[in-house]
């Protein structure tokens, strides 16, 4: 089989694409639920990913196929099938608050008067664009993007650091382990990132120390994302939870501001340019999956992935809201259990029949 | 010939993005915009909020520098409604991003004044980072003043608030941003610098009139100036210039008290860079007579600490100035003072003494005041947790504090 990624894709993709989708509102969501304690409510997110990918790094790394070929090789098309649908309705959720909240962000922050929700539409065509690929743009994507992301992550916080008071944090764990894992369970579309990894699995160019680089990959990116956290924190304090858009906020404070202006909006913009690839990622995997579960053409299946949200974007717009609570507080279940809990006991179960397989092997033999 | 259709593709898309992200699609006809460089709050007699928004009107040409400035007033239920009603009745898009200075009018001194500058912390429109100033009379008289510090007053006002460095941290800058932060945190306590006018004519028409009383009564119905008494006490055009050294206390919203000029000072020391501001002394005793002194600050460091036992909570407040004598009123110099080695023994103790009744003024004003302003309470959270829960309602009133303050110059 012809291995679709390289490690240092996958490395790039952990470290430049999946923080940047956690900067926009999922820091006033946190702080609203538990105020300075909100990067406590991301590190059990951080560490659920950590732990999955561990798992499925350490109990499919011998596999040579994605986690749903395996799936469908050791279970059977008819759970496969099934697996897949779920997955793909997992990436449809997945795309909607990230996109809309991209969409405001961008219409309330950097356009003046209301623009028409077709102004957004460059960004859909892009994401449209990418899901006509094949798996190997995203690997590409990862390698053309990563040091824009870091040169934006690097500005941003060096602008944001001269302002921030980091004993705003203190107490630790004061808000109680209610608000903390409410918070955690409301922020879970924002995480659960392993559920990519199941692309990966099996599915890349094996190399030298790769579970290390790639494990290393995933604890940098949730330092990214705690480390932002307490910046933005320390920035705004008790009116954290009213900072929608954290990513405009959090660096322009910097006296140099007050002379050169919003130059802030340079690493503003590189981290928008890269979050426009971010988001690009569930619809792409939704798209990926629908092609195998309908055994569609690569066009429909893009279609198929991309229109409930651009039909939600133009005509249901008014229902984001509606939409955003059942997101965050009912479909996060889901979220948790095809992101965390799915993943891992199937890894271990299908550790277990193939270590299983080998012995009778090893019998027959 | 297909890397150059990905790389047309890679470029078309950054073009794509560039214009979307930097609003190229939404474009708005400059002539119909409104750059609003100030906007001063007042609240009229039936309740409505009156904002007037001093705007910088693009001009072709550059001929009349008055030109460059105009005042609009909206009326309204909020001050949302307020703004838009400027846009309204002029036709002009106000473009609210180059807003660096809010003016509150003095009308709000019983009022909650979150209710006022809540619009600006929430809506995107302004930047956080615009100066918020309480008027002592009216804002917009503010706004409408002609003051030799620059053609624009808002600009002027910036000047004296924000200053440069080397000059004096005398005015406690307040923002948007810090204003919130203070009003939603536990212990709900903000502060702004009060504006008041001073004119520079009025003054010496007064001290002319002191110093000629009795003997000039034909000039007294003198009505050269006697047109500015339209202008609502704001001086001569020209003539006004502003003092921010005192700071309004706000508890909830609410003004409850003011700190003078000595308490200001103190209040900077304490929190922010003190650095480079000077300190009088006055009629200090030297033996036989008098001197004045002025004292340069190089460097403050200002520790407080909260310390909190069960039997109570003290805030032990220590300030260690590093300054020069720059200057003094004496009639011959000596070595000692030009090298400031060390700093005289009477300069230091009347400078620490003064200082310290500052400091103490300062923590009794917190206290009957109940505006935290030192954020003692946010101590208290933060550091001292487990005697949160004990404290938090009354830690004013139980508070004790012990303040020291060293004064030296080289050693």
């Amino acid at each position: 089989m012809i291995k679709t990624f390289r490690t240092r894709q996958i490395c790039f993709f952990y470290i430049s694409l999946l923080p940047v989708v956690k900067f926009f509102t999922m820091p006033s969501v946190l702080a609203g639920i538990c105020g300075e304690d909100l990067w406590i409510s991301a590190l059990f997110n951080c560490l659920a990913d950590f732990l999955t990918i561990s798992v499925l790094y350490f109990c499919l790394r011998c596999e040579n196929a994605d986690f749903f070929t395996l799936i469908k090789e050791k279970f059977g098309t008819a759970l496969s099938k099934t697996v897949i649908a779920f997955y793909t309705a997992f990436f449809l959720l997945k795309t909607v608050i990230p996109l809309c909240e991209e969409k405001d962000y961008v219409e309330l922050t950097l356009y003046m008067t209301s623009p028409s929700v077709f102004t957004f539409m460059p960004v859909f065509s892009a994401i449209f664009f990418i899901c006509l690929k094949k798996s190997r743009v995203i690997g590409r994507i990862a390698d053309g993007v990563f040091f824009i992301a870091v040169a934006g992550y690097a500005f941003t916080f060096a602008l944001s650091l001269s302002d921030t008071d980091l004993s705003a944090i203190l107490p630790v764990g004061a808000h109680g382990l209610k608000s903390l894992s409410l918070g955690a369970y409301s922020s879970a579309t924002w995480f659960n990132d392993g559920a990519y990894f199941l692309f990966f699995v099996g599915n890349f160019v094996k190399s030298k120390k790769d579970g290390l680089k790639i494990l290393f990959s995933v604890a940098l990116s949730s330092l990214l994302v705690l480390f932002f956290l307490v910046v933005f924190y320390g920035t705004f304090n008790s009116i954290a939870f009213r900072q929608r858009f954290a990513l405009t906020e959090i660096s322009k404070y910097t006296t140099a501001i007050n002379n050169m202006e919003r130059f802030d909006y340079i690493p503003v913009f590189a981290l928008l340019f890269t979050s426009v690839f971010s988001l690009a990622l569930p619809f792409y995997f939704a798209c990926e999956l629908s092609a195998r579960l309908f055994n569609i053409k690569r066009f429909v299946a893009a279609v198929f992935a991309c229109a409930p949200t651009a039909i939600f974007l133009i005509f249901f717009d008014e229902y984001f809201s509606t939409a955003e609570n059942f997101i965050l507080n009912i479909a996060s279940g889901y979220f948790i259990f095809f992101g965390t809990v799915f993943p891992v006991v199937m890894a271990v179960i299908i550790k277990i029949r193939a270590d299983k397989e080998k012995k009778y092997a090893v019998c027959e033999n | 010939m297909r890397f150059a259709k990905i790389k047309f593709a890679f470029f078309a898309l950054a073009i794509v993005f560039l214009l979307f992200f930097s609003n190229d699609f939404g474009l708005i006809d400059i002539e119909k915009t409104a750059i609003i460089t100030a906007v001063a709050v007042d609240i009229t007699e039936d309740g409505e909020y009156k904002v007037t928004a001093q705007i910088a009107v693009p001009e072709a040409t550059d001929t009349n520098t008055e030109n460059q400035r105009a005042q609009i007033s909206g009326k309204g239920a909020t001050v949302g409604a307020a703004i838009k009603n400027i846009g309204d009745t002029s036709g002009w898009f106000p473009q609210l991003c180059f807003c660096n200075l809010i003016a509150v009018g003095n009308g709000f001194s019983d009022y909650n004044l979150i209710k006022v500058l809540d619009y600006f912390s929430k809506t995107l429109r302004v930047q956080d980072t615009a100066l918020i100033v309480m008027a002592e009379e009216d804002g917009e008289e503010l706004l409408k003043l002609a003051t030799p510090l620059d053609n624009i007053s808002s600009f002027a006002l910036q000047k004296i608030i924000l200053k440069n460095a080397g000059l004096n941290r005398d005015v406690a800058v307040s923002d948007i941003k810090s204003f919130c932060t203070g009003y939603y945190s536990d212990a709900g306590a903000s502060i702004l610098p009060v504006i008041k006018v001073v004119s520079q004519k009025k003054e010496n028409e007064n001290a002319s009139a002191e110093n000629g009383a009795g003997g000039t009564g034909g000039n007294s119905g003198n009505g050269g100036n006697g047109g500015n008494g339209g202008q609502s006490g704001s001086g001569a055009k020209g003539d006004a210039i502003f003092n921010a050294n005192t700071t309004a206390l706000f508890l909830h919203g609410v003004k409850v008290g003011e700190l003078d000029e000595n308490l200001t000072l103190a209040f900077n020391a304490l929190t922010k860079d003190f650095s480079n501001t000077t300190f009088q002394l006055k009629s200090v005793v030297m033996g036989t007579g008098t001197e004045n002194f002025l004292l340069t600050v190089f460097s403050c460091n200002a520790d407080k600490k909260l310390e909190v036992s069960a039997s109570g909570i003290t805030l032990k407040v220590c300030v260690d100035i590093y300054a020069k004598i720059s200057d003094r009123n004496g009639e011959n110099t000596d070595l000692d003072f030009v090298k400031n080695l060390p700093m005289p023994y009477y300069v230091k103790e009347r400078a620490e003494k003064d200082f310290t009744a500052y400091i103490e003024d300062l923590i009794r004003t917190a206290k009957t005041t109940k505006c935290d302003f030192l954020d003692i309470k946010k101590e208290l959270y933060r550091k001292h947790y487990s005697f949160y829960h004990i404290y938090k309602n009354d830690y004013l009133e139980r508070l004790t504090f012990t303040v020291k303050v060293n004064f030296s110059g080289q050693k």
